[in-house]
């Protein structure tokens, strides 16, 4: 944690700032981890009405969230004024981050739950093993966001960077199994 | 320190989703076990509340059965150039197991087309091609550096095809059993570091290494 003592006012307050959202999201990522490792696959989830299977409800979740996931790209870099050609950022793109991030959240939450309780944590493929991580990564890495936007203090750096980080991983988690899905078994309801 | 609640309350939602959503599952595996326990109770007209007619056993063998219509749930069992091949098959989906219950094994999923063409892939590079008419399936595997190529007919509870998983000392195991039409059984335990010929099965009753496990009927859904 040298970072934090040379970059911020180095008072144990502003330290606890950072590392108590970080510890948090480290924790709910373990967490997951070690369910997925525990509980005994029930090889069954839940199905959606008008699906063929929980495969395919959580393909189509996913691929929900993936658009959300572009748009929340396109209106950080508004929000931070990194879009090249926009000056003034509009009033309308702050609720359009906010709101596109929770659809996206909150569609990608029950495929979570399905993952977990229908296969758990599996390493029997790379696919398989860096899906399994980084839906780990994902969700600890969303709590700490979540936990940095509602506190008073957070350096300036650590939302764009943690913001990056749930990105990159919502991304790889859609490639590992939407992607994968439609490319290897086909575009099924 | 909280200056901004919208955050946590979005953090609330996701856990009471994730909780209705977990509540679902927990229903959906009930409502499986017990259409289950109805099917092997071998009396189809089981009246536990939820227990509809049992559709995870087979329907009475359809006399000439060309590709499985929407919602039937089809297993195909049978020999496959040195080894076994286990299909299921509903609503287009399809899980197959390959297995020669001493050295490979290779498990497939994939789909079946109306027309009854199998298409299938597994990990490290397997696939499955094949087609389904006159109540057989047979195609050829590329699995574990090799062609099998197989026939398959139709097969009916108990016979088909069966995992089971467990946590051994922290490793994911997974068996596989192909049950045969008259009865014969193969299959092999994968630890994760190495594979070894399964025990047979004694009803769904598994034994993964010493582990105790329930081996599931697989219906073609899902792994």
């Amino acid at each position: 944690m040298t970072t934090v003592d040379t970059e911020i006012k180095p008072s144990n307050r502003s330290a606890l700032t950072l590392l108590v959202p970080f510890a948090i999201g480290a924790a709910v990522s373990v967490a997951l981890g070690v369910y997925g490792r525990l509980h005994t696959a029930t090889l069954i989830a839940f199905t959606l009405p008008g699906f063929t299977s929980a495969l395919t409800v959580k393909v189509w979740l996913a691929s929900g969230a993936f658009l959300f996931a572009l748009v929340q790209l396109v209106s950080a870099l508004a929000m931070w004024g990194k879009l090249p050609g926009v000056k003034r950022t509009p009033g309308w793109v702050s609720p359009l981050h906010r709101w596109s991030g929770r659809i996206a959240f909150l569609l990608v939450v029950p495929v979570a739950m399905m993952c977990l309780y229908a296969l758990g944590f599996e390493h029997s493929s790379p696919r398989v093993l860096i899906h399994s991580l980084l839906g780990c990564f994902f969700f600890g890495a969303f709590v700490a966001k979540m936990l940095f936007l509602s506190r008073k203090g957070t350096p300036g750096w650590v939302l764009p960077v943690v913001g990056g980080a749930v990105f990159t991983a919502l991304v790889g988690l859609w490639l590992t199994s939407s992607l994968w899905y439609f490319t290897t078994v086909g575009v099924k309801f | 320190m909280l200056t901004r609640k919208g955050p946590i309350f979005t953090l609330a939602a996701g856990v009471l989703l994730a909780a209705v959503v977990m509540l679902l599952n927990v229903d959906a595996k009930r409502d499986r076990d017990a259409k289950r326990a109805a099917a092997s109770a071998a009396t189809p007209t089981a009246t536990a509340s939820r227990a509809v007619p049992a559709p995870t056993t087979q329907p009475p063998t359809p006399p000439c059965c060309s590709p499985p219509s929407p919602g039937l749930q089809v297993t195909y069992a049978g020999s496959a150039g040195g080894g076994s091949i286990a299909i299921a098959v509903r609503d287009g989906h399809a899980v197959a197991y390959l297995c020669d219950g001493r050295t490979a094994e290779a498990w497939l999923q994939g789909t079946v087309s109306d027309a009854g063409a199998i298409t299938m892939t597994g990990a490290r590079n397997a696939s499955l091609t094949g087609t389904i008419a006159g109540g057989k399936a047979s195609g050829t595997v590329t699995a574990v550096g090799r062609q099998w190529t197989f026939t398959a007919p139709t097969v009916t509870a108990p016979s088909g095809l069966y995992r089971a998983a467990a946590q051994v000392r922290g490793a994911q195991v997974v068996g596989g059993w192909i049950v045969l039409a008259n009865g014969e059984q193969v299959g092999m335990i994968d630890f994760g570091d190495h594979e070894e010929s399964a025990p047979p099965l004694q009803g769904t009753a598994a034994n993964l290494g010493g582990t105790p496990a329930t081996a599931v009927r697989l219906d073609g859904t899902a792994l």
